[in-house]
C-alpha cells in the first residue's frame, strides 16, 4: 500500500476516526494494529522477517538491559567508584557483547541475504535467459530501514545511550510504525519510542499542520515527481543508446532526474511526517534543502539526513575513534608525516562509509562506483581543504559573496547529477555511453533532438518545470526560515486559498488514476 | 464559542469549496457514471452506455450509433410505443464492431437479455474506425468507479462541461451551411472508404450469437436525408447500399428505412445528413405531427402494432462462376479431396452457397475445409486472399433456402486461376466425433460473384498497378532475376546486394545490414532469391527491419513506419519455377528520418543463403 493509492486514503481515514474515538489508553494499540495491517498489505511472506528481527532485538536488548540493571545494583550495593567501577562496567559490557553481536549478525544477515539473494537470482536468471524467475528472492518491505533502526537501537542500549524497551508492543510499534516503514526516515528509537508511548489527544492545529505537510508532499509526488518520471524513465530506458542522445538533452535529463528523485523522496518524507504528526509523533527531518548546499559533503548532510546520521553515529564515529585506526594513523605519522597520518585517518572511515552507502543504495557494481565517487570527492575536499582555501585566496576569490554561493550550489548540483549518471542508466556501459555524449562537442552543438520525444508534451514539460521552480523557491525560502511558520502567520483567507489551490492543482494536473501507471516511491525498495 | 465549535466551523469553511466542487463534478462528470445527470449534452460515450447497462436489467436492448444515442427510452412508454422497458446502448461514433462487442459483453455479463434491436445504416458500412472504445471503457473506467473519480481526465472533462454549459458564450454555431456539411462528409466518406464485407460478417456473427442463446434480434437501417442518395448515386455505390441489406435480411428480421423513395428522407426532419430532430420533444403532445420521420423510425424500431414496414425486395446481380452438383465424400476416416478450376477476380465479393447434408459447417470446420488453391504448391483459404482487415468468414444457415452460405471478399490476387478444393476427413481420434461422422453429401454448391460493383471497380482498376503487373515486371518465369522495367520504378534499385550468407548452425542471432534511404509515404518492393527454406516456415525467424543509425535511440521496424502493415512479410513468388524467389511490398508512413539501415536478422539451424536481394521504389 503506497501513499499515492486509494487503499491508503481509505486506510488513513479509518485509522484517523478509530484512533481519535478510541480511549487514550488503547490508542497506542490502535496504531500498532494499523501498522501491522499496513505492513501485511505488502504480503504475508514479509512478516516473518520483520518479526524475527523484532524478537531478536527485543531479546538481546532485554538481556543487555537486565545485565546493566544488575551491574547498577552491584555498583550501588558495593558503592563502587573509579577503577573498580570501570572494571565492573567493562566486564558487563563484555557480557552484553555476547548478546549484541549475534543479534546484529542475525538482523543484518537477513538484510545482506536479501540483497545478495537478489544479485544471485539476477545472475542465475541472466545465465538461464529467463529473467530471474528461477530463484525467487523475498526482499521484505522496508528491510533496510527497520534493520538500521534496530541495529542503532541495540548499539544505543549497548552503549547505554538509551534504556532497553521492556514493552514488546512498544518496540513493535517502533519497528512497524507505518509512515516510516516504506522509505524511512531511519528513526532513532531513543527519540521515537517516548513519543509512541504517549497517546496523542485531538489537537486541531497539530492535525492541520500534518495535513498541510501531506498536501505539499502529494503536490511534489503527483504533480512534479511522477510527471518527471515519465521523461526520465523514457530517456534512460534500457534499450536507449545514450551516446546518440544530444548532450544538451542528456544534461537536462540528468538535472530533471535529480529533481525527480528529490521531489519523489522528499514528498514521501513529507507525507510520512505529516501522517505521523497527525498522530502526535514528530519524525526526524530527512531533507534540509540539499540543492542549496555549498559542497558535496554538506549536500549529503542535508540529503537523506537520517541515513547520513546513522552512518555517522554507528559507522564513521566508531571507526574514526577506534584504537586500531589511531594506531594506523600513528604508524603513518611516524613513517611519513603528521599530515598524511591525518589524511589516512580521514580517508579510511569516509571510504568505508561511502562504500557501505553505495551498497545500501543498490546491489550492482555501479553502486559501488557511485559510493567510491562520493568517497573520493569528500575525502579529497576534506584533506585538501587548506590548499583549496589558499588557492581561493591566491585567485582573490571573495568566498563571502552571493555569486560565489550560487556558484557553489550550482557546482554541487552538477556533481550530484554526475553521480546520478553512474546509477540512472541501466548499466555501466550505458553510463559510459552517456558520458561520451556529454563530452562530445558534436553532441552538444550539431546533434538534433527534441525535448518532446521523451513521453511529455509541451504542456507536461511546462507543468513539470513550473513545479520544479516552485519546489526550489519554497526550499530557498525555507533556508531563511520555516515556510510553514510564515504561512501560519498569514490570515486564514490567504492560507485557505493556498491550500485550495494546491488541492485543485493536484486534482487537475496530478498524475494518477487509470491510464497512468502508478509510480512507486523511488526509495521504497531499499 | 468553544474551541471545538470553532474547529468545526473552520473545517466546514475549508471543506465548502471541495463539497461544491464534488457537486459540480457529479453534475457535469462526462459519462453520467451514476445516472445522476439530467442532460447528457451532445456526447454519449461507450462508458456512459456501459454504466447504463450495469444499472439496468437489459431485458430489451436497442443499440446503434449517434443517430439513436440521444433517445431516452423511458419516453417510449410515455409515448405508448411500447409497454416494455428498453435500454438504449447507442453511443456517439459507435462502429458496428464496437456495437457487436458491447452487445456480446452485456450478454456474457449475465444479463437476461430477451430482445435486441440493432439500428445501423450505410454510413456505418462505409466509415469504420479501428479504435476500440468499448474495450478501453471496460478495461479502464466503466468497472472502476474509484479509478474514474481518481482520474485527472474525468475532472478536466467535468470542468470543461461546467464551463461550456454555464460560462461559454452562446455562439450561432458553425458557419458551414448544411449543404456544405453534407458535401464535405459524404464526399469524404465516398472517396476514402471502400466497401468491406467484414462489417456485415460482424453483424452476422452477433446475430448467430444471439440466436444460439434464444435472444430475439432484429436489425434496422435508419433513414438518410434525401440529398445523401444523390451522393450515393454520383459515386455509383447504390449496389452496395442494397447489397448489405440483402445479406442481412437473410440472417434475421430486417427493417429497411433507408431508401430514397420513402417519405423518411424529408430534409426538414434532419439536423444534418442523417441525425434526426426532435429527441428532446418525444413526450410533447403534437410530437408525431411535428417530427413524423422520428416518430415512424421509433414505431418501426419498437414494433408498434399496425405499423406497416417496407421490406427490401431488391434482387442482387449475381453471376455464377462455379457450380458442383451431387458430390459425395464418404465418412470412412480417410482424407478426401475434391478439386476443380475456378477463376477469381481481385476486389470482388462472392457468395458461396451449399445445399445438402453437410450438418453444421462450423462444428465440422476441423474436418471439412474449403480452399482455393493456386497451382500445386500452396493452399489459400478464401480469407487469405482477402485484404479486409479481419478475415472472418461465417457460414450462415439460411431458413429461406435451407442451405448454408458465406460472403467473402477478395483483395489483391496474384493471379486469376485457382483450383477450388474441398478437403473432407470424417474422423479423428476422438471417439465422440467419430460417432457423429456422416458422409458429406453436397447436392449443390454454387459460387456467385456479385457483379453490382463492377462499374466502380473497373474505374479503380485502371488507376491501380496490380501485383500481377509488379511480379511480371520483376521475375521472368524461369525464376531468374529479370531486368526491371523502367516504367514501374523511378530509378535503379536503391539497395542491391549479392551473396548474403548468414550461418545457422550456431543457433545465434545473425545479422546483415546496409544503409538505405527511404522516402515518406512511398511504396517499396523487396525481392530476393535464395535458400530460405527454413526461414519461410515462420515469419518470426526471418524478418527485415529498419533502424536509423543516426540520432535515434532505438530500433524501428518497417512496421513502425509503415502506413500499411499487412504486407511486410516475405511471400514466395508462387509463379512456376520460382520456388526460391521471395518478395514483399511495404509502405512507409510519415518518416522522421530518411536514412535507415536495412537489416536482416536471422536465427535458425540451417544457414540462410541469399543469392541476390534488391529493393526498389515503386512509382
Amino acid at each position: 500500500m503506497v501513499f499515492n493509492s486509494l487503499p491508503f486514503a481509505v486506510f488513513f481515514l479509518i485509522l484517523f476516526a478509530v484512533y481519535f474515538i478510541a480511549p487514550l489508553k488503547l490508542r497506542r494499540y490502535v496504531l500498532l494494529l494499523a501498522s501491522v495491517v499496513f505492513y501485511l498489505f505488502s504480503g504475508l511472506e514479509n512478516l516473518p522477517f520483520i518479526l524475527l528481527a523484532l524478537l531478536a532485538a527485543y531479546a538481546a536488548s532485554g538481556k543487555m538491559g537486565a545485565l546493566y540493571d544488575k551491574m547498577e545494583l552491584e555498583i550501588k550495593k558495593g558503592k563502587l567508584e573509579g577503577a573498580e567501577k570501570a572494571e565492573l562496567t567493562r566486564t558487563y559490557k563484555k557480557r552484553c557483547k555476547r548478546y549484541l553481536v549475534p543479534a546484529i549478525i542475525f538482523i543484518v544477515g537477513m538484510l545482506v541475504l536479501s540483497k545478495a539473494g537478489t544479485l544471485i537470482a539476477r545472475a542465475v536468471g541472466d545465465y538461464a535467459e529467463n529473467g530471474g524467475d528461477i530463484i525467487r528472492v523475498i526482499v521484505p518491505l522496508g528491510i533496510s530501514y527497520y534493520t538500521f533502526s534496530l541495529v542503532g537501537y541495540l548499539l544505543d542500549v549497548y552503549w547505554r545511550k538509551m534504556k532497553r524497551v521492556s514493552d514488546l508492543s512498544l518496540l513493535a510499534l517502533g519497528v512497524f510504525w507505518f509512515p516510516q516503514i516504506l522509505q524511512g526516515p531511519i528513526s532513532k528509537y531513543s527519540q521515537l519510542i517516548p513519543q509512541l508511548e504517549k497517546p496523542a489527544r485531538f489537537d486541531w492545529d497539530r492535525i492541520c499542520s500534518g495535513l498541510q505537510l501531506m498536501l505539499w508532499g502529494y503536490f511534489k509526488k503527483l504533480v512534479i515527481a511522477d510527471r518527471l518520471s515519465v521523461f526520465v524513465t523514457t530517456m534512460f530506458a534500457a534499450d536507449k543508446d545514450l551516446s546518440k542522445t544530444p548532450a544538451y538533452i542528456l544534461a537536462a535529463g540528468l538535472f530533471l532526474g535529480a529533481m525527480q528523485l528529490y521531489a519523489d523522496f522528499s514528498a514521501c518524507m513529507d507525507i510520512a511526517s505529516g501522517v505521523s504528526e497527525i498522530f502526535g509523533i514528530k519524525l526526524p527531518r530527512n531533507f534540509e534543502q540539499p540543492f542549496f548546499s555549498k559542497s558535496v559533503a554538506e549536500f549529503w548532510r542535508r540529503w537523506h539526513v537520517t541515513l547520513g546520521t546513522w552512518f555517522k553515529d554507528y559507522v564513521y564515529l566508531p571507526i574514526s575513534t577506534s584504537p586500531r585506526l589511531i594506531h594506523i594513523m600513528a604508524f603513518v605519522k611516524k613513517k611519513i608525516n603528521a599530515r598524511v597520518g591525518r589524511a589516512v585517518g580521514t580517508a579510511i572511515p569516509l571510504f568505508i562509509v561511502w562504500l557501505l552507502t553505495g551498497m545500501w543504495h543498490g546491489t550492482g557494481w555501479n553502486y559501488v562506483l557511485w559510493g567510491l565517487y562520493y568517497g573520493t570527492i569528500i575525502t579529497l575536499t576534506t584533506i585538501f581543504a587548506p590548499e583549496i582555501k589558499k588557492l581561493n585566496k591566491a585567485l582573490r576569490i571573495n568566498t563571502e559573496t552571493q555569486a560565489w554561493r550560487v556558484f557553489q550550489s550550482v557546482r554541487t548540483v552538477i556533481l550530484f547529477c554526475v553521480g546520478r549518471l553512474i546509477t540512472m542508466p541501466a548499466t555501466l556501459k550505458d553510463s559510459g555511453a552517456a558520458l561520451s555524449s556529454l563530452v562530445s562537442a558534436r553532441q552538444w552543438f550539431l546533434a538534433k533532438g527534441s525535448f518532446l520525444s521523451y513521453g511529455l508534451d509541451g504542456a507536461g514539460l511546462a507543468i513539470a518545470l513550473s513545479g520544479v521552480a516552485l519546489m526550489l523557491l519554497v526550499d530557498k525560502l525555507q533556508v531563511s526560515g520555516s515556510v510553514r511558520e510564515k504561512l501560519r502567520q498569514q490570515n486564514v483567507v490567504f492560507r485557505y486559498l493556498i491550500y485550495w489551490a494546491a488541492i485543485f492543482v493536484i486534482i487537475f494536473l496530478g498524475i494518477y488514476g487509470p491510464g497512468y501507471e502508478r509510480v512507486q516511491f523511488t526509495y521504497m525498495n531499499y | 464559542m468553544s474551541n471545538r465549535w470553532k474547529n468545526v466551523v473552520k473545517a466546514a469553511v475549508f471543506c465548502l469549496p471541495l463539497i461544491l466542487y464534488a457537486f459540480i463534478f457529479i453534475k457535469y462528470e462526462p459519462y453520467n457514471y451514476w445516472g445522476l445527470r439530467d442532460d447528457l449534452g451532445d456526447t454519449v460515450s461507450a462508458v456512459t452506455v456501459i454504466r447504463r447497462a450495469l444499472r439496468s436489467d437489459c431485458k430489451n436492448i436497442v443499440i446503434g450509433a449517434s443517430k439513436m444515442a440521444n433517445l431516452d427510452t423511458d419516453d417510449l412508454i410515455k409515448m405508448g410505443l411500447t409497454d416494455e422497458k428498453w435500454t438504449n446502448l447507442s453511443f456517439n461514433g459507435a462502429s458496428v464492431s464496437e456495437e457487436c462487442e458491447l452487445l456480446r459483453y452485456i450478454i456474457d455479463s449475465g444479463k437476461d437479455v430477451k430482445k435486441v434491436t440493432i439500428l445501423t445504416s450505410f454510413w456505418s458500412a462505409l466509415v469504420t474506425s479501428g479504435v476500440d472504445r468499448v474495450k478501453t471503457a471496460i478495461d479502464e473506467i466503466a468497472l472502476d468507479p474509484a479509478g474514474y473519480v481518481f482520474s485527472p481526465n474525468s475532472h478536466v472533462e467535468a470542468f470543461n462541461a461546467f464551463l461550456n454549459t454555464n460560462l461559454a458564450k452562446k455562439t450561432s454555431g458553425s458557419t458551414e451551411t448544411y449543404k456544405d456539411n453534407v458535401t464535405r462528409i459524404w464526399t469524404n466518406a465516398m472517396e476514402s472508404n471502400k466497401y468491406a464485407v467484414s462489417w456485415e460478417n460482424k453483424l452476422i456473427e452477433v446475430v448467430k450469437y444471439c440466436k444460439e442463446r434464444n435472444i430475439e434480434i432484429s436489425i434496422g437501417a435508419l433513414p438518410l436525408r434525401q440529398e445523401v442518395f444523390e451522393f450515393i448515386r454520383k459515386y455509383g455505390r447504390e449496389d452496395e447500399l442494397h447489397f448489405y441489406k440483402e445479406v442481412l435480411s437473410e440472417v434475421t428480421e430486417f427493417y429497411d428505412m433507408e431508401y430514397e423513395e420513402s417519405a423518411w428522407t424529408d430534409s426538414t426532419e434532419f439536423i444534418d445528413s442523417m441525425h434526426f430532430k426532435g429527441y428532446d420533444q418525444l413526450t410533447d403532445e403534437n410530437f408525431s405531427e411535428e417530427h413524423p420521420v422520428l416518430m415512424d423510425v421509433l414505431s418501426v424500431a419498437f414494433k408498434k402494432e399496425g405499423q406497416e414496414v417496407k421490406r427490401l425486395n431488391h434482387s442482387l446481380q449475381m453471376e455464377e462462376v462455379f457450380k458442383i452438383n451431387n458430390l459425395n465424400l464418404p465418412a470412412d476416416g480417410e482424407s478426401h479431396f475434391y478439386s476443380a478450376p475456378i477463376n477469381l477476380e481481385p476486389d470482388s465479393i462472392y457468395l458461396v452457397s451449399i445445399k445438402g447434408n453437410v450438418g453444421d459447417i462450423d462444428a465440422k470446420a476441423k474436418y471439412m475445409q474449403f480452399y482455393v488453391q493456386h497451382y500445386s504448391d500452396y493452399y489459400n483459404s478464401f480469407t487469405e486472399l482477402s485484404k479486409s482487415d479481419d478475415n472472418m468468414t461465417f457460414w450462415v444457415y439460411s431458413d429461406i433456402d435451407d442451405n448454408y452460405w458465406a460472403v467473402i471478399q477478395t483483395g489483391d490476387l496474384i493471379t486469376d486461376d485457382y483450383n477450388f478444393v474441398i478437403k473432407y476427413q470424417s474422423k479423428s481420434g476422438d471417439e465422440e466425433d467419430a460417432a457423429k461422422a456422416v458422409d458429406l453429401q453436397i447436392e449443390e454448391l454454387g459460387i456467385y460473384r456479385y457483379s453490382g460493383f463492377d462499374s466502380q471497380r473497373e474505374a479503380e482498376k485502371t488507376e491501380r498497378m496490380g501485383l500481377d503487373d509488379i511480379l511480371d515486371s520483376v521475375f521472368d518465369h524461369g525464376g531468374k532475376k529479370a531486368e526491371f522495367l523502367k516504367e514501374f520504378f523511378e530509378d535503379e534499385s536503391i539497395l542491391s546486394a549479392e551473396n548474403i550468407q548468414l550461418p545457422g548452425d550456431t543457433g545465434e542471432l545473425q545479422q546483415w545490414f546496409d544503409t538505405i534511404r527511404l522516402d515518406p509515404n512511398s511504396t517499396y518492393l523487396v525481392a530476393c532469391q535464395g535458400d530460405l527454406t527454413e526461414a519461410k516456415i515462420s515469419s518470426e525467424t526471418f524478418y527485415i527491419d529498419c533502424f536509423t543509425p543516426y540520432y535515434s535511440q532505438h530500433y524501428n521496424s518497417i512496421e513502425e513506419y509503415a502506413a500499411s502493415v499487412d504486407s511486410v512479410s516475405f511471400v514466395p513468388s508462387r509463379l512456376p519455377g520460382t520456388d526460391d524467389v521471395y518478395w514483399m511490398v511495404f509502405d512507409t508512413g510519415d518518416l522522421t528520418f530518411d536514412t535507415f539501415a536495412f537489416r536482416i536478422i536471422y536465427q535458425g539451424t540451417q544457414g540462410l543463403n541469399i543469392d541476390w536481394l534488391d529493393v526498389y521504389k515503386l512509382s
